[in-house]
């Protein structure tokens, strides 16, 4: 008899290969019986998978790293990923009230979102010698691509983060509410929840995620090592069908039907006008009658977006050092190497005649244009 | 260890206000105080702030539990152990639950009797974990600390031009004069001298 395969997701825009390959039937072609569960926390989706509960899951890729590494004090098991659920789709938002405050030392930064740390420097500052408490910013765990570009956009204005301002954790499905309530002043999130706050009013986007690195590695589908290797076929199958479903969201006259499929409610859960925008390209803003464009946004397939690059997983251990989450003697390749199954990834490609570039490293931060390796066309992957 | 946990403070968060209520019974019987129940959504850092609890328990399914799972990491907010309670009573989940974290878990069926010992457990392991980082972060700032006045000799040694006796000296004394930490001086020389390049 089929088994069920059992999928965790959080309901953001980047989950959305899952729900369409369980829609439009790429799971199925592949033999596959997958029940897809909706979840609100991270730390839950990881105790899922960690105990058999779930067979795979929709994943901050920090979290795969930091489960696998026990990384303070956390519950410790080898998780491993062979499929990237694209790249980019963050932002950080800020509450009205905060955006009054830095508009009075620029009134242009909706503009110039690489101003935007150093002018909300400025209100730290001030708040500081008016003995003002600090600002508050959420990220969706302390394991994060949030939390790491949150910080790196933080540092290019002099800001540091948990000495100068207060950092602290939301789940994405609550940052908006959070902000309304004054709980927070800001957040870094995926899509939709900072296109969410604007429309309804509760906030403003200042930058995405994209423009703090462009193209960066997001969430990935995590399994168990154990279950990668004893359902070695089902794997394959797996990350063939997100493949495929991947390449159809890239599909702009599939859009109008995606749309449909991720605001229901047992999916994302959000009207239409707050999903769209990861897909066009759109950042709105509350004053303005046009959005600021930035094609890439979200990116969910284009320039190898679902590989899972060893450059990537290796900043990501980086990162962890440089905040203090893990001790720094590790050895960054080999827990690359053991998180990210690029190899598998490739072989399933090749099985299915897809051409995949035959490196598993990139540079990082070297590239401000799109640029070619051999016959591979890459992204562009500067940092602000 | 033990012997001085029968008046812990216990702040409850749980969606279901009935199954909220039993639980809340139990903890009771087994001794411990139940400060609040809450629900989650509500504005729980400004409710634990308030209430101080020594340990919190909280649903699994609770949105809460990022929130509380990381108020550890993240900054230095008063970090306490957290108990949750899951759906299925599985022994080897619970078993492995608790030897690989932090936290405690709590079968929502699970016999009375049992919810003190794993909570026990729970804390032994918080405390644990705790007296670690402790440890951990006074070994990062005493090389922060050796850092910062290697830099601050430095400075002296290259504006002044004296050695790096004199420089240690000079930053002894200047610790002393002023009453502040040999750190407090090193960080000063370090902004005074590298905005005057």
């Amino acid at each position: 008899m089929q088994q069920t395969i059992k999928i965790g997701f959080s309901p953001l825009t980047d989950s959305a290969p899952l729900i369409v390959a369980k829609e439009q039937g790429y799971f199925a072609e592949q033999g596959l019986q997958v029940a897809l569960f909706k979840e609100v926390s991270w730390a839950s989706i990881r105790d899922k998978l960690v105990f058999g509960e779930f067979d795979a899951a929709h994943m901050l890729a920090p979290m795969l790293m930091s489960t696998s590494l026990g990384a303070a004090g956390s519950i410790k098991k080898p998780l491993v990923s062979g499929y990237s659920f694209g790249l980019n789709g963050n932002a950080v938002s800020v509450s009205n009230a905060l955006f009054e405050a830095m508009l009075t030392f620029e009134s242009e930064l909706i503009a110039c979102p690489d101003k935007t740390a150093g002018v909300l420097n400025k209100v730290v500052k001030a708040r500081k010698s008016a003995s003002q408490t600090k600002l508050r910013f959420a990220v969706v765990f302390p394991f994060s691509m949030h939390y790491y570009l949150l910080n790196h956009w933080l540092q290019t204005g002099g800001i540091q983060a948990n000495k100068d301002i207060e950092i602290l954790v939301v789940p994405p499905s609550r940052v908006v509410q959070a902000l309304e309530e004054g709980l927070i002043d800001g957040y870094c999130v995926g899509e939709p929840w900072n296109t969410h706050a604007v429309k309804i009013g509760v906030g403003v986007t200042l930058i995405a995620g994209y423009e703090i690195w462009n193209n960066a590695p997001e969430k990935v589908l995590a399994v168990t090592k154990e279950w990668a290797e004893s359902h070695v076929l089902e794997h394959k199958k797996l990350i063939w069908a997100l493949y495929q479903a991947s390449a159809w969201i890239d599909d702009e006259k599939n859009r109008t039907a995606l749309f449909e499929m991720l605001s229901r409610p047992e999916y994302i859960g959000a009207p239409i006008s707050s999903i769209e925008n990861a897909y066009s390209g759109q950042v709105s803003h509350p004053l303005t009658e046009v959005s600021r464009s930035i094609p890439n946004f979200s990116l969910p397939f284009k320039f190898y977006a679902n590989f899972p690059w060893q450059s990537h997983a290796k900043w990501i251990l980086q990162q962890m050092i440089e905040l203090g989450q893990v001790d720094a003697d590790m050895k960054l390749d080999e827990i690359a190497h053991s998180v990210y199954l690029t190899n598998l990834y490739r072989e399933v490609m090749q099985e299915h005649g897809v051409i995949v570039p035959d490196f598993d490293t990139k540079s990082e931060g070297l590239h401000s244009e799109p640029w070619s390796k051999g016959p591979f066309q890459l992204g562009e992957d500067r940092f602000l | 260890m033990i012997g001085d946990m029968d008046l812990l403070k216990v702040l409850l968060v749980d969606s279901d206000s009935a199954r909220s209520a039993l639980l809340s019974q139990a903890l009771q019987d087994q001794g411990y105080k139940v400060i609040a129940r809450v629900k989650p959504g509500a504005n729980l850092l400004a409710t634990i702030a308030k209430h101080r609890p020594d340990l919190v328990v909280i649903d699994t399914e609770s949105p809460d539990r990022d929130m509380l799972e990381s108020m550890s990491l993240l900054n230095q907010h008063n970090p306490m152990p957290v108990v949750m309670f899951v759906d299925e009573d599985n022994d080897v989940v619970l078993r492995e639950a608790i030897r690989s974290g932090v936290s405690g878990y709590v079968a929502r069926n699970t016999d009375p009797k049992r919810v003190r010992s794993i909570m026990q457990v729970a804390i032994a392991r918080f405390r644990e974990y705790q007296a670690l980082k402790d440890e951990l972060y006074q070994t990062k700032n005493e090389l922060e600390k050796g850092k910062l006045l290697q830099k601050a000799k430095s400075l002296l040694m290259k504006h002044k031009k004296v050695s790096e006796d004199e420089a240690h000296q000079a930053i002894q004394k200047l610790s002393m004069d002023q009453n502040k930490s040999v750190a407090e001086v090193a960080e000063n020389i370090i902004s005074v001298l590298e905005i005057g390049i």
